[in-house]
């Protein structure tokens, strides 16, 4: 049997796209990479001689014959938007997260998939770490029993990234100034645990609510890095509370704790998790420090009755639960960036096309997760009530 | 004449629990003499039989009449609490009650209008305040290092499913409240040193509430395992009360507290996880977690490592800073506070309350703080009937300011 065409791909974003880029070009993954784009040409100085077409103008790769699929790792806020004109191009599109940042953008991207029946995915590339697929994989084996709660963080001073060197704000700094409280990055925490939880497959979320803390964090930095900018230091300044804090409950009874926190003066935790059920618990504390940890009822320590003693390192059960994925590639996986992140999700992007197949974090999730940011600001508007999430699947009501 | 050298003559009701008070109390150099003990169960009197001059009650109402008690230590099932402590002051007694305080908002008001009634001192025994992490963070908070506070988040996680069932079967108190509520039950571990962080009812109050419950599965699946015999526990309808709660909290002056209660889940317990974020340090307990275990974290502005920005790089451990911020109490009686036992959290509780009495002034967790927190019980309950609404919390110290 002929091996299918390479997929000819291009990167959109030339700053974050340099893992995208990296990864694509890993022998075996049924990709070449055809073309860059960035606004900024300077960004693209690094491919001046690598044989790659240079744009900076998102309409020339819409418009390029000889481009399959495009990969956007542009601001966030435009992901929707310019996924849509991809598709209406006939190209394929993985997203960086998140998908959409409006209810609107949600609908019109399901919409957009649904007519052109191309390929798109959202790059969630937290799904991916060899710890929540092990995980994924015990739960698909019934180690975890019946699934009751979960929860993620996103923890990140990430206020350096709100400011240019000359003191003008990016477009991160123009969001935190104008988008008002919301839950504006949710995928990361949610992404694993919507996966565990088998959402939009044997579950869905039924109902979101948010809280939001008022805005401290960045005027305070803003006085310390940038005193000449009096405007900067007025907490009312930005839009964007220090954190906020949201649940979801699911149709089948589970409840989910998110928190998200990029404004405040505290060392990082980007891949805090917890997952419980009726057999097991899993808790990962924060990222690398201490390693992922499991009790499972019946292996780890417990008293005869079963109540449990202390916990075990997840890792102790690879041999038996590895995820097939990190099975098979842990050594490719290593060695591309984002702890293997980047290597699955642009094969898994990759092989979907191919086999003509949703991928695994197909459109509805990519909204369905995403929703969570305008969720949060309807539910933040209404004094921290709940909101109801929309099941995406369906037409708009 | 020095007040404070009069003996406070000190009645426990409640001999289980009670123990750890019995054993605080018999040690203690707080000018607290045992006098008395009541059970309604003879049997756990018996191991007092022995000790000359502690009189045994199976009957409250006779304590209370017992007119040689200045002051009565409830620690007693949750539910009861706030009407025997309305009664012990009532009868003229001052009152330490074990947590919770009370557990409807109606009692909560009814306590607060006996100690006001009475003038006589209420405290209630929130040991979690004591530990001496908690302690320093406080004096920490209070001294600036924090900045301004934004967030805090207290977790109470302990798999004691084995207490909700008697020997014989039938269900302890504790089961039969598991049957019956829908609710945080059980908040004030997490919440109590939250709220002294935060200065709670003195410079901040907390505003509004919700609560978001999970399913129900975790006791059916307990007692599957271990009362094979007891068809109607296996089936997870017969318990309401839910595997976890998270319940928000929103005060005056825009922090958000996170609360989370699971009593029944299958995990390892960590029933002291707190967080608390200023805009000038962090403070973490992860609480037993990790190998080797990691101790309470600490992050401050100036001093922690940073990036060039200032962007916080790493924690360091809170004991770092201990010679610089070590709370009063646990410098002046950490050998005898952890002599005490529940992390030195009986001895400071039961030395605030003979203090309290001799100088006549509020105890450090005061009826108002005491009913403050409590509430969150009564109105997870109303949050979670309407649709996890949020609901005002009421201002219980209003009755007294006004």
């Amino acid at each position: 049997m002929a091996r299918p065409p390479l997929i000819r791909i291009a990167v959109v974003g030339a700053g974050r796209g340099r893992s995208f880029i990296q990864a694509a070009a890993h022998p075996g993954m049924g990709m070449k990479l055809v073309a860059v784009c960035d606004l900024n040409p300077a960004a693209l100085e690094p491919w001046r001689d690598s044989g790659v077409d240079l744009f900076t103008d998102l309409s020339a790769v819409l418009n390029d014959p000889h481009i399959d699929a495009v990969c956007l790792a542009t601001p966030v806020n435009q992901h929707a938007r310019q996924a849509i004109a991809v598709l209406n191009t006939g190209k394929h599109v993985l997203s960086e997260v998140t998908a959409a940042f409006t209810l609107e953008e949600c609908w019109d991207l399901v919409a957009a998939v649904e007519r052109t029946g191309l390929t798109y995915m959202m790059a969630e590339n937290y799904c991916f770490t060899e710890a929540a697929l092990q995980v994924q994989h015990m739960v698909e084996l019934g180690v975890f029993g019946e699934l009751t709660y979960a929860s993620g963080s996103y923890l990140h001073d990430a206020r350096n990234l709100l400011f240019c060197p000359n003191g003008d704000l990016t477009w991160r700094g123009e969001l935190r100034r104008d988008f008002g409280p919301a839950n504006g990055y949710p995928t990361h925490s949610l992404g694993p645990i919507a996966q565990w939880l088998g959402i939009n497959r044997s579950d869905r979320f039924k109902t979101t609510a948010t809280w939001h803390t008022s805005s401290k964090g960045i005027a305070n930095y803003a006085r310390r890095n940038y005193p000449e900018r009096p405007e900067y230091q007025v907490p009312a300044f930005w839009s964007h509370a220090d954190s906020v804090s949201t649940r979801i409950q699911t149709e089948r009874g589970a409840l989910i704790d998110l928190r998200f926190d990029i404004a405040s003066a505290r060392p990082h935790q980007l891949m805090r998790y917890e997952l419980q059920g009726t057999q097991a618990a899993y808790a990962l504390p924060d990222g690398n420090h201490p390693a992922p940890l499991v009790w499972i009822e019946g292996r780890s320590s417990s008293d005869p009755r079963g109540i449990a003693g202390d916990w075990e390192p997840l890792f102790n059960y690879r041999d038996e639960f590895a995820h097939p994925l990190w099975r098979e590639h842990r050594e490719e996986a290593t060695k591309c960036g984002h702890g293997g992140g980047d290597f699955f999700m642009l094969r898994e992007f990759a092989a979907a096309i191919t086999e003509n197949r949703p991928p695994l974090i197909d459109v509805y999730d990519a909204v369905t997760w995403s929703s969570i940011t305008p969720l949060s600001v309807q539910s933040i508007a209404a004094n921290g009530a709940s909101v109801a999430v929309p099941d995406f699947h369906f037409r708009k009501p | 004449m020095n007040p404070s050298k009069k003996t406070l003559r000190f009645a426990v009701v409640g001999a289980g629990r009670g123990k750890t008070f019995i054993n605080a109390a018999q040690s203690s150099d707080a000018g607290i003499e045992l006098v008395a003990i009541c059970d309604q169960n003879a049997a756990s009197l018996e191991n007092w039989k022995e000790h000359a001059g502690i009189r045994l009650y199976t009957d409250y109402e006779q304590l209370l009449n017992d007119p040689d008690v200045d002051a009565i230590c409830i620690a007693t099932p949750v539910p009861i609490h706030a009407r025997q402590a309305i009664d012990a002051l009532e009868a003229g007694k001052h009152v330490l009650s074990e947590v919770t305080a009370c557990y409807t908002i109606e009692e909560g008001w009814e306590l607060i209008k006996a100690v006001e009634r009475t003038g006589l001192t209420y405290m209630m025994a929130e040991n979690y305040c004591y530990i001496e992490s908690v302690l320093q963070v406080q004096n920490m908070v209070e001294l600036g290092v924090f900045g301004e506070i934004t967030y805090a988040a207290g977790s109470y996680l302990h798999d004691c499913r084995n207490l909700l069932f008697a020997a014989d079967g039938g269900l302890t108190w504790r089961g039969k409240l598991r049957k019956d509520i829908i609710a945080n039950s059980y908040p004030t571990h997490s919440l109590g040193p939250v709220a002294r962080w935060l200065g709670v009812n003195r410079t901040d109050f907390l505003e509004s509430t919700a609560t978001w419950q999970s399913k129900s599965r975790a006791i059916a699946s307990y007692a599957q395992r271990n009362m094979p015999d007891r068809a109607d526990y296996s089936d997870s309808g017969f318990w309401k009360h839910p595997d976890t709660t998270s319940t928000v909290i929103r005060t005056k002056n825009g922090v958000l507290i996170d609360l989370r209660l699971d009593w029944v889940s299958a995990r390892p317990h960590q029933m002291t996880r707190y967080e608390l974020q200023g805009t000038k340090a962090a403070f973490a307990l992860p609480d037993g977690i990790g190998a080797p275990k990691i101790d309470a974290l600490i992050w401050i502005q100036d001093r922690s490592p940073t990036n060039k920005r200032g962007i916080a790089e790493q924690w360091e451990p809170l004991s770092n800073y201990r010679d610089e911020f070590e709370h009063p109490l646990w410098k002046e009686h950490r050998e005898r506070a952890e002599k005490a036992g529940h992390g030195g959290g009986d001895y400071f509780v039961l030395r605030e309350f003979a203090a309290a009495i001799a100088e006549n002034r509020l105890p450090l967790i005061d009826v108002y703080d005491a009913v403050t927190w409590s509430s969150i019980t009564p109105l997870s309950v109303e949050s979670i009937a309407n649709g996890n609404a949020p609901v005002p919390v009421p201002n219980f110290k209003g009755s007294q300011t006004k």
